[in-house]
């Protein structure tokens, strides 16, 4: 069917000029405190120009909000999830609020790998921001296979391994849950790139330490945490679990006090850097992380909310610690010396 | 509003960017009101049919922490105003509802698709309960002259309701001149029974160009069997949950007509035609 006769507007993206005034002040001001201050980032090889990059799922492919403010403002940006095969999503509805944040279950909707090399990476690679590849898989060896076709590409800063997927060959269990199954979903990667590997958490388990071991062994890089919550809410009116697909992913500021525990905890525990996220809304939320242990932040579903929240958490966290004298590697996990 | 504001605030950053103020708010139902927003460069911006997404006033906990999407049910590019018309469903929108005149909601948009208007010919407008609001803003672009074939542009607005007390789009309508055909499930106002009988006896006496309808999927589902008989061509509005509601999320699926997989209600839509989706 043809959408030629359904106008998009005046046919531009004028929604993101209301926001032009306010994004020239914060890209000047993140300019100048980048200068003034130290906010480079170096995440096991994975170098980052501020330590604030968006979150996976959160902000596509990056073309969206690319009408909105340049993406070299960005220390990096996490792609949505590539699969081997393009994949069409969960049934909806996919999405529903909650107290202080909202659960998702998108079901990895992307266009396959193949398509991401050809379609998005190209453009992504010339926006002036570290591009950091989510990727998942439904078998060990398809980690490997993906890893071998991104390898080699340019314009791909790192990969970021989401262990949050089902693991067909072990009954639909999610790899991250499992010490074993994320070693050796993280090696399988490593034998394949050279690229920097940061492995992402899933908070679903009874001690996160054992994982983020698990990870390390595995021969990655850093960390990002948390992923997403497993929740689920139920229609009182119609007696029904209102997501399609019934369970689903809590994130927002709710999460915020688990995942700066976890982080906490995982970086007293292994050497690796972390990237924290987890309802991070504004510099001092980010701060928060910084103090707990983090290396860098990563900025998810706030962005929904706030679509400039990347650019305000990171004028907010150089004006703290340019507030506090404090430079950035001195303020990574200072709350617990 | 400022939930985002740091400890040491900055130039601008405790109010939004996309700020814009109450200017009118009127009560239309017990749950319903219509609110005018001072806004130039929406109304020089948006169509019939787009919507904007409301961030719901809350304090540093961001809480409620999603926005809330509204089509716009009225568009005046001459006096920089639109309105919305907002019924108070769960707490966000309750919350919204308790705005007065003078306050400030942070309003991202225009977003999305909007209405094809009608190149000549009568068209129908068909509004079931709040989904009445984008086809207001359809009907008074139509009659402002806004089409391609300005003076030729004929059309009958068709609204349903519940009860009577829940009319409130003829309150609208009637401020600005439209004249409604309307229904009552319970018979307590107008012709007594469902919008969609209106519809279907306008399509049995007349040559009618197109159709426009917004409201529940039951209507909706209703008007594509009677639309399908005479193939006209039906353009209808949809609702979903929406997250980013700019198209990065991918929250607001809604599957394709042809099983292939889902469009984005936020940037696909929320105006398709029919045949697109699955109903």
């Amino acid at each position: 069917v043809s959408r030629g006769d359904i106008p998009a507007g005046a046919g531009r993206e004028a929604w993101a000029e209301a926001y032009s005034g306010r994004v020239t002040e914060l890209a000047s001001e993140i300019r100048s405190l980048a200068s003034e201050l130290d906010l480079q980032v170096n995440l096991g090889g994975l170098k980052l120009a501020t330590p604030v990059v968006v979150a996976s799922g959160t902000f596509g492919f990056g073309r969206e909000y690319s009408a909105l403010f340049p993406l070299s403002l960005l220390g990096g940006l996490c792609t949505k999830c590539v699969t081997l095969e393009p994949r069409v999503g969960n049934r909806p509805p996919r999405v529903t609020e909650t107290p202080a944040g909202m659960l998702n279950s998108i079901g990895l909707e992307n266009p396959g790998v193949r398509a991401f090399l050809r379609e998005e990476l190209p453009w992504l690679r010339g926006q002036g921001t570290a591009v950091i590849v989510n990727m998942a898989g439904h078998t060990v060896s398809d980690y490997g296979r993906l890893a071998s076709q991104l390898d080699g590409n340019d314009g791909i800063a790192a990969l970021e391994i989401n262990v949050s997927c089902p693991n067909v060959e072990r009954g639909g269990m999610a790899f991250g849950v499992s010490p074993k199954a994320t070693e050796a979903v993280v090696k399988a990667v490593r034998r394949e790139t050279s690229l920097p590997l940061v492995c992402k958490l899933t908070p679903n388990v009874t001690d996160i330490v054992e994982l983020a071991r698990a990870a390390e062994r595995g021969g990655a890089d850093a960390l990002t945490l948390i992923n997403t919550l497993l929740g689920m809410a139920v229609d009182i009116g119609t007696r029904k679990p209102v997501i399609g697909n019934t369970f689903a992913g809590l994130s927002g500021p709710a999460i915020r006090p688990v995942a700066v525990r976890m982080v906490w905890q995982v970086t007293q525990a292994v050497r690796l850097p972390v990237i924290g996220l987890g309802g991070i809304g504004c510099g001092d939320d980010a701060i928060e992380f910084i103090l707990a242990g983090a290396s860098a932040v990563a900025v998810g579903s706030s962005i929904f909310r706030n679509p400039l929240a990347p650019l305000e958490v990171t004028a907010g966290v150089a004006r703290y610690l340019k507030r506090s004298g404090l430079a950035l590697s001195e303020a990574i996990g200072l709350a617990q010396r | 509003m400022g939930s985002f504001a740091d400890g040491a605030p900055a130039a601008g950053a405790s109010l939004s960017a996309a700020s814009c103020t109450i200017t009118g708010r009127r009560q239309l139902t017990g749950q319903t009101a219509v609110f005018r927003l001072d806004a130039p460069r929406l109304a020089a911006e948006a169509r019939p049919g787009q919507f904007v997404h409301v961030q719901v006033p809350s304090g540093p906990g961001a809480d409620p922490f999603l926005r809330r999407p509204f089509s716009l049910a009225g568009i005046w590019p001459d006096s920089g105003q639109v309105e919305l018309v907002i019924e108070a469903v769960r707490r966000g929108t309750a919350a919204l509802l308790r705005s007065q005149e003078g306050d400030e909601w942070d309003v991202l948009g225009p977003l999305g698709r909007a209405f094809p208007l009608p190149q000549g010919g009568k068209s129908l407008l068909v509004g079931g309960g709040t989904g009445s609001a984008p086809l207001l803003a359809l009907a008074s672009a139509m009659a402002a002259g806004q089409t391609a074939c300005v003076a030729q542009t004929r059309f009958l607005m068709l609204c349903g309701a519940r009860t009577a007390s829940e009319l409130w789009a003829l309150k609208l309508a009637a401020e600005r001149g439209l004249s409604v055909l309307y229904s009552t499930d319970d018979g307590t106002a107008g012709h007594p029974g469902l919008v969609t009988d209106l519809l279907a006896a306008e399509l049995h006496s007349g040559q009618i160009a197109a159709v426009y309808a917004c409201g529940p999927l039951a209507m909706l589902q209703a008007i594509g069997r009677i639309t399908a008989a005479y193939s006209v061509p039906y353009y209808l509005s949809l609702e979903q949950r929406l997250a980013c509601g700019v198209g990065a999320c991918r929250g607001c699926s809604w599957p394709r007509a042809d099983g292939s997989g889902y469009v984005r209600i936020c940037r696909d839509g929320p105006v398709f035609r029919a045949e697109e989706v699955a109903l």
